[in-house]
């Protein structure tokens, strides 16, 4: 569904990622790891399609169309969707607020009733207040941030979706709720990027693919369990 | 027609680089004053909608007396044309245990101030909300000077600040607590947005307590609205029109709810999107 091909970024100091391709098909759930730094959130900007990323070479194929000329709205109106590893804060807006304009944006089909029904469950399933529909969000809050994040990616069902350090920041339960959510999530007809930092959050989720990146190198694991058998605390031993 | 001089700088006004300094010094013309009273333990809610079409600078003065147990609901709508420079002077007086809710909204000009200078007697309560916006290259401030001049009196201030592009606004806010204001109580909020490309907001809110048991706290805030705002709303389908609509709209919230009546919180909110 997803390919990316020989994708360079870099700028004068700087290469950022380093002649990345992947590949990935309806079903896959891919995960990246690699410490911070390694370059895995470009990954996610490039394919959200930040303008101000420094893509030098290489392209990103969507069902085998090019996104270069796809803005970020567009991209998102194809079904992908992409979580923030740092949301900015959106003073005065509520949570619910958020939601009702991305679905008025995306041409949701549902009611006002049956939106917020799917709100408020969901809510409770991922284990938010009550109230957080009508809060605005603060970044500060690890827990209220990363599990808004997922809220986002269930309610609006994208086709591929790409999670920027989802589990960072959280305990164990959360990160448990998280991956149960997400492997639920996940069906035949889904791709899923997962960038982390953290081999123990793949141990939560169910990926088919594992790649380690280090310093703009990405390098795919013959097996997805590989990476249990070593202790990660240098990741450049997989290049 | 008599002249008058807001500008002096004893008064209190903005100091810094970046004021409208070619109006200092220079006197507007004074157009004339009205006056609103509230006789002792009334209550009333009064609409000022003011559209100004006058040409050159002028100043106009509006006197509010709110006698003792009063309570007074005043909202300020000010839509000012791109060219109109002018300053309207706010002279209020709160005797013992009056309540006056004052609303301003503030929209455009290229000068385009509110100086509002309140004295307080004793249990008496301040309460002022609203928005200084201007996107038309020009300068929207809001100036209170409030002085707490008897015990347990309460002022609370909530104001927003937006600019756009090359546009700027202000905020002073000056509070002084008598040494006969025991146990006042002060509160300052001052949220600011920048939307565009050379926008500035200013905020200067002061406090000179000189008296026992008194509470005071202030917050002052200014954010940009930046590229990382634009793109996390347009990550989830977001045009950037709409995105900025939405920041801007959820900003405007905060002191919107303020506003007691749907009605006028609907002519606002329109005031305010175009």
């Amino acid at each position: 569904m997803l390919k990316i091909k020989n994708l360079t970024i870099e700028d004068e100091d700087n290469k950022y990622v380093d002649n990345l391709s992947l590949e990935t098909n309806p079903g896959e759930l891919h995960a990246v790891i690699g410490l911070p730094g390694a370059g895995k959130s470009f990954i996610a900007h490039a394919i959200f399609g930040n303008p101000e990323l420094a893509v030098t070479s290489g392209e990103i194929l969507f069902k085998n169309k090019s996104l270069a000329k796809k803005n970020i709205a567009d991209r998102s109106k194809l079904g992908i969707f992409t979580s923030f590893q740092d949301p900015p804060m959106l003073s005065g807006v509520t949570n619910f607020e958020l939601i009702r304009a991305v679905a008025a944006a995306n041409k949701d089909k549902r009611t006002s009733n049956e939106l917020t029904a799917a709100f408020k469950e969901l809510c409770k399933s991922l284990g938010l207040s009550s109230s957080h529909g009508s809060k605005v969000l603060d970044p500060d809050d690890i827990v209220d941030t990363r599990k808004n994040e997922m809220l986002q990616l269930l309610l609006l069902n994208p086709k591929l979706f790409v999670l920027d350090e989802i589990d960072a920041g959280l305990e164990a339960d959360d990160m448990q709720v998280i991956g149960d959510h997400l492997n639920t999530f996940m069906t035949s007809t889904k791709v899923g990027i997962i960038l982390t930092k953290n081999p123990a959050f793949l141990d939560v989720i169910n990926p088919t693919h594992v790649h380690v990146m280090v310093n703009g190198i990405l390098a795919t694991l013959d097996t997805p369990d590989l990476y249990k058998r070593f202790i990660i605390d240098d990741y450049s031993q997989f290049l | 027609m008599t002249t008058h001089n807001f500008f002096n700088p004893d008064r209190g006004n903005p100091d810094w680089q970046f004021s409208p300094e070619e109006y200092y010094e220079r006197d507007f013309k004074f157009l004339g004053a009205s006056k609103i009273e509230l006789n002792k333990n009334q209550e009333d809610a009064i609409i000022l909608r003011q559209t100004p079409t006058e040409r050159g600078l002028y100043a106009k003065k509006l006197h509010i007396e709110v006698e003792a147990g009063a309570l007074l609901n005043v909202v300020v709508l000010n839509d000012s044309h791109n060219s109109t420079e002018q300053v309207i002077f706010y002279d209020i007086h709160l005797h013992d245990g009056a309540t006056l809710n004052l609303g301003i909204f503030a929209k455009n000009g290229k000068f385009n101030k509110h100086i509002i200078g309140v004295m307080q007697d004793s249990e008496s309560t301040f309460n002022s909300y609203g928005i200084a916006s201007n996107d038309v290259r020009g300068c929207t401030e809001i100036v209170t000077k409030v002085v707490h001049a008897g015990f347990q009196s309460a002022s609370n201030q909530t104001i927003l600040g937006i600019s756009g592009e090359g546009s700027q606004t202000v905020y002073q806010g000056m509070i002084v607590g008598e040494p006969n204001a025991i146990g006042c109580e002060i509160g300052i909020e001052n949220v600011n947005l920048i939307t565009g490309i050379g926008g500035r907001c200013f905020s200067k809110p002061e406090t000179y307590v000189d008296t026992e048991f008194a509470s005071t706290g202030f917050v002052s805030e200014t954010v940009t609205l930046g590229p990382e705002h634009l793109f996390y709303l347009q990550s989830r389908g977001l045009s950037e029109k709409d995105s900025k609509e939405l920041i801007t709209s959820g900003f405007k919230n905060q002191v919107l709810s303020f506003i007691p009546n749907e009605t006028i919180q609907e002519e606002i909110t329109a005031l305010f999107s175009n």
